[in-house]
């Protein structure tokens, strides 16, 4: 054999290359266009936030407007309410985050590196209230909130999203904790750790983008809950952002650049945290099943 | 330096018995190497001796104390993993010094320490490096290492070389026997590798199924085999095995017949297992006044300066050997040699070596 | 002696990690449900001090509501309907992000593409909402393109707002299916679409042959959750309909709240809640019998 292409061989590369690169930019047309559909709402919120109540409507639509109003952020910015709603968000969120990761890890731990008795039971137990239908818990809950004095609270929300968040988080720390071999714990126990220690020490930092996706997810579950925040508050000053925004409707009615702007500015932290850790939290996500 | 004794360990997992009484004497400075199939135990009563398993009963003792109730860090062991268990986001140096960080130990002891023991293994470029940033030959000995700073009275080493290349695993099979020569600590040290064993050991320990099937010298385990498990375990290509009757000359083995002395209180028609090395079955031209049968060759491996010749008796797959440049024909018979002086024989029902 | 004791703090090892756990999730989902339970078999509770037991008579009224019925339905078809959704749209796009395309290409649509899932439910009905209102902007593609000549009140009519309804929730709710499918994608080994394609199987055949039978698993345990949670939703749909108009999209979760929250009678609102946990623990019980195959 000749180390010369045939002619028809070559005109066969060739096509074949060129096949492919069509095929490439047909896939990459698909992804662009249908990316755009599915983000376009949100461009759209950005974009009525930035115009006139009295362009909301207008037609032709435009997607940038021809002057960027920045009245509805003034106006979100400026009054101490919403303020108020996003310092809340914020306590209750990161507050959630740490007590359910602290708590999450050590229940994973126990579940990743023990065999006991009821250890499936209780396994399953942690899966199960994964699946408890919120709704279902509401009536009681308003009850038990009420008993324990955290009605209209802050820690009557921590509370109870910590209920909510925990299963995540020992489902999803546990499913982490498994992919590190038993061999670490043992080393490190034969160089001296103690059970927690091994946790502590060894574990933790080989679990680190196990812990971000955690912390991540959870604490967009606290941030964007709805139905507890609006049935165990009452005061403006307990309010968070959801329950702000929703609260917003009734108030102002037609005022579509405020509505938008505090809900651009209510889901920048959780979209901000995103981007940041994406790349962790995709991983996360599949670790344990997670809520849509 | 510390003797090690374990009497009459055993190991239960629920109802299943996975040690039955496993007694071993291990003189300081001793390299005890654990060997068998895997499933035999070797690495739970490694992990007893570490602390890392429960003991369902017996005792260990390390130096003169018990250490059946003690936690791994007072035992005075240190242990390399198979899998080298490195703290990934530790560097080496901080992988090295973790267990004397834990003991409180000044930092500039830690820090001479570590230093020298680096020096030993030749890390000390690496000290700053992650271990995803190692070799595999590295990472094995900052795996060492790590075991090395903390000076203990006893290695044990679990499979260290299995996830080696074998090129790899020659050279660092013969750096732990140079470190066990200039430390002089006890070690025991599982393999399910026999070569490893043979090369390393000072005393081997054979097991079986949660039991000690012999333990001895290399030499004594190589050639004066107690049981058929043993006489089958150690060597490579193994032992010939087959099953023969006791002739009044000699044996029966399969319809050649070979003249040989066999052991007192054999009688002819007898039932026996017959054991010889690949070693000691040759070309009969090259062995003249040997017990000679002709055989049916069917294969010839060439493995540079020998062959193994494989052939067939009655119907047993029989290996024996020939040099490298010796020309054999397969698929035709083959007068062969048999060195009957260094055969072994068993009880075909115990398995046992009579003698 | 010492060494009983140790054995003994070594078993105890494991329960001391789980317990502040345990415990929280224990009393706080435990003392709810036997709750709402005991609410269910009373008449009037929360609202007066001492409430009657009337045994299943809550339940009894149910049966016999066609309200009950018809919000069961609007679940039904809401729950079937948006899983539905998640599932073609979540695979779909998993698929095409999977494609052949610069990694660089790939992680930016993929996190793109989750976008919709990370916002609060208040924004993504006040989104739809203005994206679906009379004057809106799907109205005037609509028109434009001549598909409708006159604008459709796509969230006020009854028998639109369903739909609308299905379409929120499944723009809502892709994202999940879509990377649960990714990531199972990449455990798929890659020498079993190498043979494919040396036996000659093209894009169908390989997806047909290869992924999913790989990722059945996957595909029923991420499905079943997704309803399983889609069966309860509670706020996407009280924010984007509010159950309405008049009561075509109400679902059982909507009905509770307003029985509970409008309407004050707890008891009946308690009885929808339990029968919502019934058939969710039903459904959990099919979910945990392909998990503890796992465990």
């Amino acid at each position: 054999m000749s180390d010369i292409v045939q002619p028809a061989q070559a005109t066969q590369a060739v096509n074949e290359e060129r096949r492919r690169r069509w095929r490439q930019a047909a896939i990459y047309a698909a992804l662009a266009l249908v990316t755009f559909v599915m983000v376009f709402p949100i461009l759209w919120m950005i974009s009525v936030s930035l115009k006139p109540t009295t362009e909301t409507f207008s037609l032709p639509p435009r997607l940038l407007p021809e002057t960027f109003h920045w009245d509805g952020y003034a106006k979100v910015l400026t009054d101490p309410k919403f303020r108020s709603f996003l310092i809340n968000s914020y306590v209750v969120g990161l507050a959630v985050t740490a007590l359910s990761l602290v708590i999450g890890t050590l229940a994973a731990f126990g579940f990743s590196r023990y065999r006991f008795f009821g250890d499936r039971v209780a396994k399953l137990f942690v899966i199960t209230t994964q699946m408890v239908p919120t709704i279902t818990l509401l009536i009681p809950y308003f009850g038990v909130i009420v008993f324990l004095g955290l009605y209209d609270t802050l820690w009557g929300l921590i509370l109870t999203y910590l209920t909510f968040a925990l299963p995540y988080s020992i489902v999803m720390m546990n499913g982490y904790l498994d992919t590190i071999p038993k061999d670490f714990d043992e080393a490190a126990t034969i160089d001296g750790c103690t059970p927690l220690g091994v946790l502590v020490r060894v574990l933790l930092p080989v679990a680190l983008p196990g812990i971000i996706s955690t912390a991540v997810y959870t604490f967009l579950l606290a941030w964007n809950e709805f139905l507890f925040a609006l049935a165990l508050t009452r005061s403006m000053d307990m309010r968070t952002v959801p329950v702000g925004i929703s609260m917003m409707v009734g108030e102002f009615g037609l005022k579509w650049d405020e509505m938008m702007a505090f809900s651009v500015i209510g889901s920048l932290p959780v979209l901000i945290l995103f981007m940041l850790v994406q790349r962790f939290v995709v991983g996360g996500l599949s670790a344990g099943g997670v809520k849509g | 330096m510390s003797r090690i004794e374990i009497r009459n360990l055993v190991k239960m997992y629920g109802a299943h018995q996975a040690l039955h009484g496993i007694d071993i004497s291990i003189q300081p400075g001793e390299f005890c190497v654990l060997v068998g199939p895997s499933g035999c135990g070797k690495s739970t009563t490694l992990r007893m001796v570490a602390g890392l398993e429960t003991i369902s009963g017996g005792e260990i003792a390390i130096g003169e104390r018990v250490v059946n109730g003690l936690r791994p860090k007072e035992r005075g062991i240190a242990m390399v993993f198979q899998n080298y268990a490195l703290y990934p986001a530790k560097t080496v140096y901080n992988n090295m010094a973790f267990s004397l960080q834990l003991s409180r130990m000044p930092k500039p002891e830690i820090d001479r320490r570590v230093r020298e023991v680096a020096d030993i293994l030749e890390l000390t470029p690496l000290l700053e490096r992650k271990p995803g940033a190692l070799s595999g030959g590295q990472r094995q000995r900052v795996a060492m290492g790590r075991a090395i700073v903390r000076d203990p009275e006893v290695f044990l080493f679990d499979e260290p070389l299995s996830n080696l290349d074998a090129k790899l695993r020659g050279q660092m099979r013969a750096e732990i026997k140079r470190l066990h020569q200039r430390l002089q600590n006890t070690i025991i040290y599982v393999t399910h590798d026999q070569v490893e064993a043979m090369t390393l050991a000072d005393r081997i320990v054979i097991m079986r199924d949660g039991k000690i099937e012999q333990q001895g010298t290399p030499d004594a385990i190589f050639h004066d085999p107690d049981t058929v498990f043993v006489a089958g375990f150690m060597g490579s290509p193994p032992m010939n095995l087959v099953d023969c009757m006791v002739t009044p000359t000699g044996l029966k083995l399969g319809d050649s017949e070979i003249a040989c002395a066999t052991p007192d209180g054999l009688r002819a028609g007898a039932r026996v297992i017959c054991g010889i090395r690949p070693d000691d079955i040759r070309p009969a031209a090259d062995q003249p006044g040997r017990a000679t049968a002709t055989v049916p060759v069917d294969l010839i491996e060439q493995l540079g300066t020998e062959k193994l010749v494989h052939f067939r008796a009655g119907q047993h797959s029989m290996i024996g050997k020939t040099g490298g440049r010796v020309d054999l024909a397969e698929g035709a018979p083959h007068p062969l040699a048999f060195d009957m002086a260094h055969a072994y024989f068993f009880d075909p029902d115990t398995e046992r070596r009579i003698r | 002696m010492t060494t009983m004791l140790r054995q003994m703090t070594t078993r105890g090892t494991p329960y001391l990690f789980l317990l502040p756990g345990l415990v929280i999730l224990g009393a706080l989902l435990s003392v709810p449900l036997y709750k709402v339970v005991e609410y269910s078999l009373y008449d009037n509770v929360i609202v007066e001090r001492n409430p009657t037991f009337v045994g299943l008579a809550n339940y009894t009224n149910l049966m016999t509501d066609p309200g009950y019925w018809s919000a069961g339905f609007n679940t039904v078809v809401f729950t079937v309907g948006s899983v539905l959704g998640h599932m073609i749209v979540g695979i779909g796009l998993a698929l095409l992000v999977n494609a052949d395309i610069a990694p660089r290409a790939r992680t930016f649509f993929r996190s793109m593409l989750i976008l919709p899932w990370i916002f609060t439910a208040v924004v993504v009905a006040l989104n739809w909402q203005l994206l679906l209102n009379p004057f809106g902007l799907i109205n005037y593609m609509l028109q434009w393109m001549g598909l409708t000549s006159e604008p459709l009140d796509w969230l006020g009519d009854p028998d639109l707002a369903m739909w609308s309804l299905l379409l929120i929730s499944t723009w809502r709710g892709y994202p999940f299916i879509m990377v649960s499918f990714l990531s199972g994608l990449q455990t798929v080994p890659r020498e079993l679409y190498e043979a494919a394609e040396i036996d000659g199987a093209g894009f169908w055949h390989k997806f047909w042959h290869v992924t999913l039978p790989q990722l059945k698993p996957v595909i029923f345990g991420v499905a079943l959750l997704d309803l399983i949670w889609t069966f309860q939703l509670f706020p996407l749909v009280w924010l984007s309909t509010g159950g309405g108009p008049g009561r075509a999209t109400e679902v059982l979760s909507t009905l509770t709240f307003r029985l509970a929250f409008v309407d004050f009678q707890f008891s009946q609102a308690a009885t929808v809640a339990v029968s919502i946990l019934i058939i969710s623990a039903a459904f959990t019980l099919l979910y945990l019998r392909n998990e503890a195959r796992r465990l």
